[in-house]
């Protein structure tokens, strides 16, 4: 790699040994990918490492030797969603809330550290660091240090930023040395599609089974997918939104996607069209008998009267504003037409702390939703469900990736899960899904 | 003795029996149950990748087509190397990916713990060694067996 003269004295020690480390491992990590040198970054970063619990986070003991050395983050970054510890489920037992805070004995400290070396504050605790709300968002072509995968695949790939996917502590380190290699996902070639991927169908079809599919048939690659743009109206139709954040997510659950060209929808598809594939690139071709397919496998296999869920779980990653709204005003409806003021299965809906406190603020429905017995909070439901002191037996939710992440987490359409939610069962809700979408569920409007 | 020639990543000096995956390997999938140590062989815990689940990866060596998994992955490779479970090695056909070269340098310059990454062997690397196969690592990047 080109280093500076002035990357090549801290190398050598000029500004002691922490800055020394810290600029050798952002060397290293560019020579694993074969970059031509470091670059500025020129945004706030999203890093993946919200909490202390190890192997999740960094160590206490690592952050506090940056805090010692001086160094903090030129721009206030956002992180993924904090812990369970603050939050208040009316069903978690004295119990373990005790063994929870054994579980976290650095939780304090790590979370002074965090904000010392930059985290800009408790509302950037997200997953969807990009809302409006939390207004972490890159601009087209700023070339930024995020993790969370489905986070860095939205950036690059819908707003059109430039990050790679960074794995945790490698995000913090970037930010706070303020350098990225210049390789892979920051170049235009690196940029250009590896996978030409054409989509045969003709209905509606799901962004989660899509991306899947995609994901697990690309890896790492970069798919160009054609066939949507008609669905999408080019992005203009109103589900759009939802269909791109579930297609990138679940295309880095199912490979390691951190960006994909949709023909005719995604920024720079449309600026660069068909250029941006490669010219060894290879092709795929995906109809609608494969997608009914691998959206069955997805589903629950077996009746909700069987599973007996004990909670519901929605926002993998957080939901947004008109989500969480759509979702209550579901409910409401829902509780009226059966005759019910109580939900039958405990319900919790996450999103971005600034977006719980925009609906809490504007939403009448807030109100009621507590009353029935839902909860609304802003925790990570992947870290909740490989908690061992907190996941339940059973789980049910709409999320591909909490499925994938989670033991005992089943998928049921949106419609199903609004009867489980009111009357503990799905009334055949369970069935094999078609892996189409009706456009009539909560998160489909929103 | 066959051997294979690749790209030393985390450079090190290794011998020890082959665990072979030909489905992505997935780290955090596969150690995130027993990040609180108070074990002395870590195994693979992912069941989605049959050939290695139940199987011990403490000091051996794992050939996988390539990593898969989320950018937990970082975190993931520098907690099992702080509690001496790590595998020995690693060995892929193709480029390392960046969470999985991000995490083994962070357990190489901050914990000095290496954890031995070769790749760019190719794709016969997969062909040719079968799990419990006796690997030799050399600093070169010089796989034996």
């Amino acid at each position: 790699m080109d280093l500076t003269r002035d990357e090549r004295a801290i190398l050598d020690g000029s500004r002691g040994e922490i800055p020394r480390k810290l600029l050798l491992t952002m060397v290293r990590f560019g020579e694993a990918m074969d970059a031509e040198r470091l670059v500025p970054v020129e945004g706030p970063g999203h890093l993946v490492i919200p909490e202390s619990k190890p192997g999740v986070g960094a160590r206490t003991e690592f952050l506090e030797s940056l805090v010692d050395a001086g160094v903090r983050a030129a721009l206030p970054f956002t992180a993924d969603p904090a812990t369970i510890l603050n939050e208040t489920l009316s069903d978690l037992t004295d119990d373990q809330r005790q063994r929870l805070a054994r579980a976290y004995p650095m939780e304090v400290r790590y979370r002074e550290a965090l904000t010392k070396l930059g985290l800009r504050d408790a509302g950037g605790l997200t997953c969807t660091p990009w809302f409006e709300e939390v207004a972490n968002r890159p601009s087209y072509g700023q070339i930024v240090a995020w993790a969370e995968s489905s986070a860095v695949v939205y950036a690059n790939s819908v707003i059109g930023a430039r990050t790679h996917r960074n794995p945790g502590i490698i995000d913090l380190i970037s930010n706070v040395v303020g350098k990225t290699p210049l390789a892979g996902l920051l170049t235009d070639e690196g940029r250009r599609a590896s996978w030409l991927v054409e989509v045969e169908a003709a209905g509606p079809i799901n962004g989660q089974v899509l991306g899947y599919l995609v994901g697990r048939e690309v890896g790492d690659g970069i798919p160009w997918v054609s066939g949507l743009a008609d669905m999408l109206k080019g992005g203009e139709h109103p589900a759009s939104g939802k269909f791109l954040r579930d297609f990138g997510t679940n295309a880095s659950v199912g490979g390691g996607v951190g960006l994909f060209h949709l023909e005719g929808v995604t920024v720079e598809a449309k600026r660069y069209g068909r250029r941006l594939i490669r010219d060894d690139a290879r092709r795929l071709t995906i109809d609608e008998g494969r997608i009914e397919s691998v959206g069955a496998s997805l589903r629950a296999d077996r009746s909700v009267e069987e599973l007996r869920p004990n909670k519901v779980l929605l926002g993998c990653p957080h939901l947004t504003y008109d989500q969480l709204c759509a979702w209550t005003d579901a409910v409401e409806g829902e509780l009226a037409s059966a005759g019910r003021d109580r939900l039958a299965v405990e319900t919790v809906f996450v999103a971005a702390p600034d977006v719980v406190s925009r609906f809490r603020a504007e939403h009448p429905g807030f109100a009621t939703l507590a009353l029935a017995g839902g909860h609304v909070g802003s925790f990570c439901l992947e870290a909740f469900m490989q908690d061992p002191i907190l996941a339940p037996a059973c789980v049910v939710t709409n999320s591909n990736k909490l499925r994938y992440y989670s033991r005992n987490v089943y998928m049921l359409d949106d419609e199903a899960l609004l009867r489980v939610m009111v009357t503990g069962n799905a009334e055949g809700g369970a069935a094999p899904s078609t892996g189409a979408f009706s456009g009539t569920s909560p998160e489909d409007r929103a | 003795m066959p051997c294979l020639q690749g790209r030393a990543l985390i450079a090190g000096e290794i011998a020890a029996p082959a665990a072979v995956s030909r489905v992505g390997f997935n780290p955090f999938a596969s150690f995130c149950d027993q990040f609180d140590g108070g074990i002395d062989t870590a195994v693979c815990g992912d069941p989605q990748n049959a050939e290695l689940f139940g199987e011990p990866l403490t000091g051996r060596i794992v050939l996988a087509p390539f990593c898969v998994g989320s950018t937990s992955a970082g975190p993931c490779w520098e907690r099992m190397a702080e509690l001496g479970l790590a595998p020995a090695g690693l060995l892929l056909p193709g480029d390392v990916d960046p969470l999985t070269a991000g995490g083994l340098i962070l357990a190489d310059v901050w914990l000095d713990t290496p954890i031995v990454c070769v790749d760019r062997l190719g794709p016969e690397l997969l062909d040719r060694v079968e799990t419990g196969d006796e690997l030799r690592v050399g600093r070169d990047g010089v796989v034996s067996w």
